[in-house]
Order: C-alpha cells, then sequence, then structure tokens
C-alpha cells in the first residue's frame, strides 16, 4: 500500500524525500512534494511552519506531535494531507517513488500526436546553427518528400490514436514552403481520409517556417484549414540578419516581418520562436518585445542545441551562458510582457503542473508520439534526432515501423528515477528530467568535451528548474489573490462545512 | 513556535469543528483550501485544479503540440472509485487519486462513512 495510511497513523513522521521548499521575500514559503503535487503556500510565518515541520519529523510519532502542539493540528493535516510529511512506514513502502505502470499503457492508448513532415529538407536561409547536417539532411540535393511517404504518414497516425484522438500535421523542414504544393495535397488527403476512416479524430495543420517565401494562396489555404503559424525571429533585425541570413549572407529579417505581418492582418495566428546563443542572450527582454511588437501570439526562447544531426558539436563560443539564460527567463517572466500561457517554457511546465500529476519523463518522444518523417520516410522520435542512427524509427513505408525497441530504450535511459543525475533530485518528479536532446545527442559522441556536457545538463536542469519554481511562485500568488478575495471581511461569520478539496 | 500568540487566536481547547472562529479555519472555494492563524496562513495551491493550458513546446515550435507530449508524460493517477462513496475500509488498500472532494490521504485518516466524499470536518471530528 502507497497511499493510504491508516494502519500507519499516529506512527512516526519524515519529510517527504521530494520535498521541495522555497523561500522568497522575508516571510514567504512554498512546499512541495514533487511525486505528489500539490504545493502548499505559506505567504507568512514560514519560520513558524518550518520549526513545526522539523520538529514533528524529530518526534517519536504523530501522536506525540499532536499532543505537543495541540493548537497545530489543523496545520499537521495539511502536510499530511499534502505528502509533505509521511508516516514513515508510508515512505519505506515507496510513496516516494513513482509507480511505472503507466509507462506501457500511454503508448497503446494515444490521444494525441504530433506528425512532423520534412516536406523538403533543404532551405534558403544559412543560419549560423543550422541543425541539419550536411551530410543526413543532404541539404544540397534538395530533396523534396514524395506524396506516398506523406499519405501513409497521415494514415498510420490516425490508425495508431485512440478513438477520439487528435492529430497534429506540422510541415517541417528544412524550409516547408520549398514543397507547398505538398503540404496541400496533403491537406486535401487528410480531410478526405478522416472523413472517410477517422470521423471521430480531429486533425489540425500547422507550418514551422522561416516565412521569407509566401505563396499567393498560403493566407487562403492556412484560413480554410484553420493552420498555426510558428516562426524564429531571433531579434531585432540587426541580431536576427546576423544569426539567419540567406545562403548568400544577405539579411532576411526584413521579408520574414513583412510576411508575419500580413498573416497578422489576416487574423491567423503566428507563434515567434528565438534561438538563444552567445550573440543574443543578453537581449532576451529585447526579444520578447519584438516578438510582441511583431504581433506574435506567443513567444519561445530556446536555448540551442549544440548537436547537429551529423552529430558535429557547435563551436563552444556559440553557446549561452546558463546564467544569463536564467537572468533572461527571469526578467521576461517579471515584466509581464507575455502570460505564461503563451510563453515557452513556462506554458510547458504550467502543463506539467497538474494537481496529483507527476512526470517521470521529460517529454513524449518516448512514446512514439512526435514521430519525424524525412523525405524518405525514415522515422525519428524528435526533430532534434533526425539523422541520428540509434534513434532511428523505421520507415514509414515498410513494417519495421515503429521499431519499439529504441522507444523503451528511450523510456528506459530517460526514466528520472533511473538517471544517476535525477534519481535523488525533489524536483525530478515536476521537470520529467527536462528536455532530454542534449543528454540522447552527447551520448557516445568522441567530441562531446566537458563544456558541452555541462551546458547540455544546465539546460535540461537549470533552465527547467528556473522556470518551474517561477511558475509555483505565480500559481501561489494567483491562488493566495483567489482565496484572499473570497475570505470573508474580520467580522463576518465563519464559514461552515468547508470541503477541504 | 510562537504558541502564545497563536492560544490567543485559537478557538477554545477541542474545538475542532468547522463553525471556529475565521481566523482558524478550512476554506474551500473555487478549489483552494486555507489554514489561517496567528502565527501563520497555508494555502493549498491547487487544490485539484489542473494546471494552465498547453502552449507550444521547444522543438516542435507547434502551437499544440505539447498535448501530444504531456498527455503522456504528465500522468494523474486514474480516479478512485470506490473512494467516492469514501468508507475506511476501501481507503485502506486504495493507491488511486481521490476526486469528490478527498485524496486517499485524507480518507485513509477517516473513520466516518461520508457520502459527499470525505471532508476536514468529518475528518477531525474523530481526533
Amino acid at each position: 500500500m502507497i497511499n493510504g495510511g491508516e494502519q500507519n497513523r499516529g506512527g512516526r513522521l519524515v519529510p517527504s524525500k521530494n520535498l521541495l521548499m522555497l523561500e522568497r521575500g522575508a516571510d514567504e514559503l512554498l512546499l512541495l512534494n514533487s511525486i505528489h503535487n500539490r504545493p502548499l503556500y505559506i505567504p507568512r510565518g514560514r519560520e513558524q511552519v518550518k520549526n513545526y515541520l522539523e520538529t514533528a519529523c524529530l518526534m517519536e510519532s504523530e501522536d506525540e506531535v499532536r499532543r505537543a502542539f495541540p493548537e497545530d493540528g489543523a496545520l499537521l493535516d495539511m502536510l499530511l494531507e499534502h505528502r509533505i510529511v509521511l508516516y514513515e512506514q508510508q515512505q519505506q513502502a515507496g510513496a516516494d517513488l513513482a509507480d511505472r505502470s503507466h509507462l506501457g499503457k500511454a503508448r497503446d492508448d494515444r490521444e494525441a500526436m504530433s506528425l512532423y513532415l520534412l516536406l523538403a529538407q533543404s532551405c534558403n536561409l544559412g543560419c549560423v546553427y543550422c541543425l541539419n547536417g550536411r551530410d543526413t539532411y543532404h541539404k544540397d540535393a534538395g530533396l523534396k518528400m514524395d506524396e506516398r511517404v506523406a499519405f501513409r504518414s497521415v494514415e498510420r497516425c490516425l490508425e495508431s490514436l485512440n478513438e477520439n484522438g487528435r492529430l497534429e500535421i506540422v510541415f517541417f523542414g528544412g524550409e516547408p514552403l520549398l514543397n507547398w504544393p505538398l503540404a496541400k495535397k496533403i491537406i486535401l488527403h487528410t480531410q478526405q481520409l478522416s472523413k472517410d476512416r477517422f470521423p471521430s479524430r480531429s486533425v489540425q495543420y500547422h507550418l514551422t517556417s522561416n516565412l521569407t517565401i509566401m505563396p499567393k494562396d498560403l493566407i487562403d489555404w492556412a484560413k480554410q484549414y484553420n493552420m498555426t503559424f510558428l516562426c524564429d525571429i531571433d531579434g531585432p533585425p540587426a541580431v536576427h540578419d546576423a544569426c539567419r541570413p540567406y545562403k548568400n549572407g544577405k539579411p532576411s529579417h526584413h521579408r520574414t516581418a513583412a510576411n508575419i505581418e500580413k498573416l497578422r492582418k489576416a487574423g491567423l495566428p503566428v507563434a515567434l520562436r528565438s534561438t538563444i546563443t552567445s550573440v543574443n542572450q543578453d537581449l532576451m527582454l529585447e526579444i520578447a518585445n519584438h516578438h510582441r511588437d511583431l504581433g506574435g501570439t506567443g513567444c519561445a526562447l530556446v536555448p540551442v542545441n549544440p548537436i547537429n544531426s551529423d552529430e558535429d558539436i557547435l563551436s563552444g563560443e556559440m553557446l549561452p551562458q546558463a546564467e544569463k539564460l536564467v537572468q533572461g527567463l527571469t526578467a521576461i517572466h517579471q515584466s509581464g510582457l507575455w502570460q505564461s500561457d503563451d510563453l515557452f517554457p513556462f506554458n510547458v511546465y504550467a502543463s506539467h503542473l497538474r494537481c496529483g500529476g507527476r512526470n517521470v519523463l521529460g517529454c513524449g518522444a518516448p512514446y512514439g508520439n512526435t514521430p519525424v518523417v524525412d523525405v524518405g520516410g525514415d522515422v525519428y522520435p524528435c526533430i532534434y534526432l533526425v539523422g541520428i542512427k540509434r534513434f532511428y524509427l523505421g520507415n514509414i513505408m515498410a513494417n519495421d515501423y515503429p521499431d519499439n525497441r529504441v522507444l523503451d530504450w528511450m523510456m528506459d535511459y530517460l526514466h528520472v528515477d533511473n538517471m544517476d543525475e535525477c534519481r535523488n533530485c525533489a524536483w525530478r518528479y515536476i521537470c520529467g528530467g527536462g528536455c532530454p536532446v542534449g543528454k540522447l545527442t552527447i551520448l557516445g559522441n568522441p567530441d562531446a568535451d566537458d563544456k558541452i556536457k555541462r551546458y547540455c545538463n544546465a539546460i535540461r536542469c537549470v533552465y527547467s528548474r528556473k522556470t518551474i519554481e517561477l511558475m509555483l511562485w505565480e500559481f501561489a500568488q494567483k491562488a493566495a489573490e483567489q482565496v484572499f478575495s473570497e475570505l470573508p471581511k474580520a467580522d463576518g461569520a465563519a464559514i461552515e462545512h468547508t470541503i477541504n478539496c | 513556535m510562537d504558541k502564545k500568540k497563536d492560544i490567543e487566536s485559537k478557538p477554545a481547547p477541542g474545538d475542532d469543528s468547522c463553525s471556529a472562529p475565521l481566523r482558524r479555519q478550512f476554506l474551500c472555494q473555487s478549489g483552494k483550501a486555507l489554514l489561517f492563524t496567528a502565527s501563520y496562513t497555508v494555502i493549498s495551491v491547487f487544490a485539484g485544479a489542473s494546471g494552465a493550458r498547453a502552449g507550444m513546446c521547444d522543438a516542435g515550435c507547434t502551437s499544440t503540440c505539447v498535448q501530444s507530449c504531456t498527455s503522456a508524460t504528465t500522468v494523474v493517477p486514474d480516479e478512485c472509485q470506490s473512494c467516492t462513496s469514501c468508507i475506511s475500509s476501501c481507503t485502506s488498500s486504495c493507491t488511486k487519486y481521490c476526486i469528490a472532494g478527498c485524496t486517499s490521504n485524507c480518507i485513509a485518516s477517516c473513520t466516518k462513512w461520508c457520502t459527499s466524499g470525505c471532508c476536514i470536518s468529518c475528518t477531525k471530528s474523530t481526533y
């Protein structure tokens, strides 16, 4: 038995091994058992609560605690209920560790998938940090996806969803608009397929593009099929053009910004993303502002991935510093420029912070929920892993897809209770170990030196942890505002029959 | 603990009912719970509420792809059906996540028959 504590009642109390104790200001405290995910916010009385917690866990039994501090019985109830403290026997029975029963089930009963189709593997830009390796992407060969590969990909994904599942088709590249005619064929084929064979599944379309190209009918199609967009804008013109020039070195910002404006005026949602490198690490707040000025519906700030699909490592001089990323992230969050719902990575961790929920993995890739299909039909679990043979999941046109051995390995390797650097960390059931791309791509790479390893770990850990910390305080603040707004005035009547849900 | 401060605002010894004075009560409205004493304030941040809506993810750069991730990675334990009628015998073997206003932990310490979920008032009355 893990949760129930009836036979343990009255026994010795211990703090959860997953206990987070965050402090802020003069008197605030936030307590959270990450596996239980029900935070307690103490806006005042930090030292009193900490002292009580410490003292209670030094005593021999719950009964002794209640006898010693009869006036704090309600506090102990809350601490127990939110699993800040446990009965020692509960902890010994494994209450602080996640079970694994859900892992296989999630893959068999998919609610949602995002299918990435590399419509074209070449691109008209020459970004300084491009992830598409020359060998694996054959960048100069002008490769484009064949419609048979695209149609089969859609069909297989729809088949693997549960009855009311949702498929998101992501047109990706290279630059997908270099193969816009195929995107239109895919949309028409999918609409027909949905109608004929999968009427209960829903489908959404998304385009990730540099938006330097604007087919004349893009807006019409996008409006008709509710397409969403994401475009990379790395900063104001000078910064963006230094990072994302055309292949011939000419600036691209003006063209991209003009096309964003066209989409925005048509009422189409364009989220903006910035790849953070040493070039723009000091400008994160300015970038967030620029995204706002351009009319973005979302803002994402993503530290550069240091390894491309050829497994070449980016120059160390290009990497941002973890402390600057944290500073920038904090400044943006505090600025209120963007609601957390529209600001990556806050929106992702907000979705992790669900009452009673926990995360043993950092993303859906090990479940096979984000397959990426290249022009030839080869499938990989994440866009950052395309071309790396050890993550090859099979070919969409053949019977070898999906190779669940790869996914099983990822699931096992990335489980937070299996990773040496995570298994004793109290944050692990919230962050799920963070984005694992860096960890996966440096694995076995002889060129990955200590600096790269430290960087990958910092992105996975420090960046995630800071985001979660800021989100927890935000949620706590909102909860306090709501509770106090509903609290009767001091001379009002007490609320009776109050249920603690 | 600074007991003196607390005692001034506390109900009479043994008064653990939910109709205790305002400064010492549990509140659950809109999914929030509050404990308020002279020494400290404690607020349950979620108390059954889900987190914010999902947005884009970094790699996929899409507006909804994060749902593909979090629908799999964020595991909320199955709801506990038996506990919605909440008897002490069912809770002792319950490892599920309870709805209907109760958590398995609070049910575990509840020795009363509850018809509408396990509440602090019935739990406390058994102390």
